[in-house]
Order: structure tokens, then sequence, then C-alpha cells
């Protein structure tokens, strides 16, 4: 199955040569997803790096391709921002990076709003106590329970986090008016790869 | 007084009882400093012999986490922000590490702080000596939880210290100094209600 997609996907990019493909730094996402019984596609597929080191390959995905922040975040349906980590990073570094790409990207009014779930999602974080090289992390909004779910390999972690405003606020760390990086915004967004090279 | 009326974050360093703490701020505020999340701050300094007062001090803090506590020093105690700006004398803006920073991420926040306070053009002409402090900052590597730093205005130049010692070369222009002031009291500080602390409202 692994092998055949990866077939599929090295013939889509020949073919295609765009940001189409689910292959990045050796890290394969699915082309299309399951969220809350909607059909969701890969939008955009990205490498997180920090200074010289490779952080995670980010993928997101959404009902409809958006190649503008504006309607990825503000469209609305089922999303999924999923994580792959190339390397160890502790709970705290990762809270850490979540809190100030929150920050940066949210209005103070924004944050009002969502911090008991910044806080809810960071206790989960703490819990697993490490992303390990390797871990998927994948948060998932479901507007059925109008809610997100943080999985790390699969599996859920604990209550989902309520609110359409959550995971807004989420998303803006990515493709947000300051991004942690703005490459990997443009990316995310399938808007061509200038700037990896 | 008004420097006591802030939020949670500040109380009395003494565990005295609710009324004798109002008498002691009624009586002798002067002498009695300030606490901002359990970290102590002098309400004198000095900077080159020149005696600076407290003007306000507040807690930088993210979404979650508590980042630093930060005291502003001057030679006179001013409310509002372009006073502050234009007094003349040593002033300190006095820090204390309540997490782990790495030299590149608050370098990132400095520079963030700096570009939302100033023209690309007026941010221009401050580069050469961002990257001066950015310079000082990574032989720092990283501000460690509990490490006090002080970015000082001497009444000649701007100098870092770190944990009392000074660190890396005097940086010229009152109008570098005045632009780090901006990161926490200009237009678009970094934190608003940090921003009212520090002008003791």
């Amino acid at each position: 199955m692994v092998s055949e997609f990866g077939v599929r996907v090295v013939i889509i990019l020949a073919l295609a040569g765009s940001a189409y493909g689910a292959e990045l730094e050796g890290v394969e996402l699915e082309d299309r997803v399951e969220v809350d019984g909607q059909a969701l596609e890969l939008n955009g597929i990205a490498l997180r790096t920090r200074l010289f080191f490779k952080v995670y390959v980010a993928g997101l995905y959404l009902p409809q391709k958006a190649s503008s922040a504006e309607r990825a975040i503000e469209s609305g349906g089922a999303k999924r921002i999923v994580l792959v980590m190339m390397r160890d990073a502790s709970a705290e570094q990762f809270c850490d990076s979540l809190d100030v790409g929150m920050e940066a990207n949210n209005s103070e009014e924004e944050i009002g709003r969502v911090k008991p779930q910044v806080e809810a999602l960071f206790a989960k974080i703490r819990v697993i106590g490490e992303a390990q090289k390797g871990a998927r992390i994948v948060l998932d909004y479901s507007p059925s329970a109008d809610a997100t779910t943080l999985f790390v390999n699969g599996v859920p972690q604990g209550e989902p986090m309520p609110g359409g405003d959550f995971f807004r606020a989420l998303l803006r760390i990515w493709l947000g008016e300051r991004p942690a990086q703005a490459d990997l915004k443009r990316m995310l967004l399938g808007q061509s790869e200038e700037g990896k090279e | 007084m008004t420097i006591l009326n802030q939020p949670p974050a500040r109380k009395l360093v003494s565990p005295l009882n609710r009324g004798a703490a109002v008498l002691l701020a009624i009586c002798a505020f002067a002498a009695s400093g300030a606490e901002v999340a359990g970290v102590r701050l002098e309400d004198k300094t000095q900077v080159e012999s020149k005696e600076l007062v407290l003007n306000g001090a507040g807690l930088r803090k993210r979404v979650v986490f508590n980042v630093y506590v930060i005291g502003l020093y001057l030679p006179e105690r001013k409310s509002d922000p372009a006073a502050v700006l234009e007094l003349a004398g040593p002033k300190r803006a006095a820090i204390h590490m309540l997490r782990d920073v790495g030299a590149e991420q608050f370098t990132d926040a400095l520079i963030d702080g700096l570009r939302e306070n100033h023209s690309e053009a007026d941010y221009k002409a401050l580069e050469p000596r961002v990257k001066e402090l950015a310079g000082i900052f990574a032989e720092i590597k990283e501000a460690k939880k509990g490490m006090a730093i002080t970015l000082d205005w001497t009444g000649s130049a701007t100098q870092l210290t770190a944990n009392g010692k000074p660190a890396g070369k005097p940086i010229a222009g009152e109008d570098f100094y005045r632009a780090l002031l901006r990161i926490w009291i200009g237009d678009r500080p970094v934190q608003n209600d940090l921003k009212k602390s520090l002008l003791g409202a």
C-alpha cells in the first residue's frame, strides 16, 4: 500500500511538477484524509527548520484547496494540521514555540477567548512529555463537535478542546501575519516552492 | 501609590496581614520596593552614580508562559511615554528572566518589537546597532531563568549587563536607546498592560 502510494506520488510529481505531492524529507502524507466524516485534501506540505535543524514536516488539510491564508483560516468545515517530528522536542520547547507563535499572530482579544484551550493543549503535551522524532502530531477540528482533538501517533489525547476560535488561533501560528516561517506559510498554502531552494 | 494598584502579579514582599500591609504601603512605600511574580525590585538604583527611581514594573507574559519581569528606572517618575523618552540623564530597563530564552528567540523578539514601533526607514538606521546588540546576545547564548539583564543608557551610550557584569561594548546614540524603550512603551508595545505598568499607571 505504502509503496504503491509512493509510486503514485512520484508519478504525480513527475507529471505535475507542482506542490501537489505528498512526500517531503522522507515523510509521506496522504493526499486525502477524512475528518468528522468529511473528505479533506492536502493543501500543502512544508518543512519547519530552526537554525540548521529540521524540526518537523507540516501538512495542512482542508475541505477545499485554499491559496490564501484568510480562506484557509476562515472557511468552514473540518480541518487538520499534521506535524511529523524530524527531531526530538521536549514538551517545554514544543509548548514554548506554540506560545510564541500564538501570541505573535493573534490579538489580545482573540488570545483572551482561547486561553483555557491553550492551557489544556499544553497540559496534554506535558503528559506526553516529549515529541519524539518520527511522532505524528495531529490537530483535527470537527465541526459537528465544534472542537479540536489532539492525536499523537493516531491516539486521541484526552478531551477535545472546544470552539472554532481555538482552531483558528492555532492555524494562525503557521498562516498568520507573522508566521513562524514565511516559506512554510507559502508551502502550506500551495503557493509554489520558491524560497525553498 | 499607583504602582501598588496593579493586577495580581504585584504584592508587597512582607508577609504581614492585610491591614498592616496597607499601612506599610501608605507609610513606607518609598522604601518598600515592589514585587512582581515573586521577583523583588528595588525602588532605587544607580547608573553612572546617578540615582534612579523605579517608574513602574510589570510581567511580560505571552499566552501561557511568564517570560520576564521588567522594571523601568528613571531619574524622576514620568507617566507619559513621550516624557520618558525625552527625559535627560541615565535610564535603566532591568529584566529578570522567568524562563530560559535562547539568544535567537530573544533577538527575534527584540527585532519584532523594534519593527512594530518604527518605520522601515527608521529601522534601517537602527539596524547596524541592532546587529551589535544581537551579537552580544549571541555571546550570552541563552537568557537563563533567574538571570538579571539590564539595558542601561549611561548618559553617553547603551550598555548591556548580565548578572551585574557589563556584556559587550557600549552602543552609541540615544536614538537607539529610545528605540529600545519603544518596544515596551511605544505606540505598539509588546504588551499593552505591561506598558501601563511601566508607566506607573
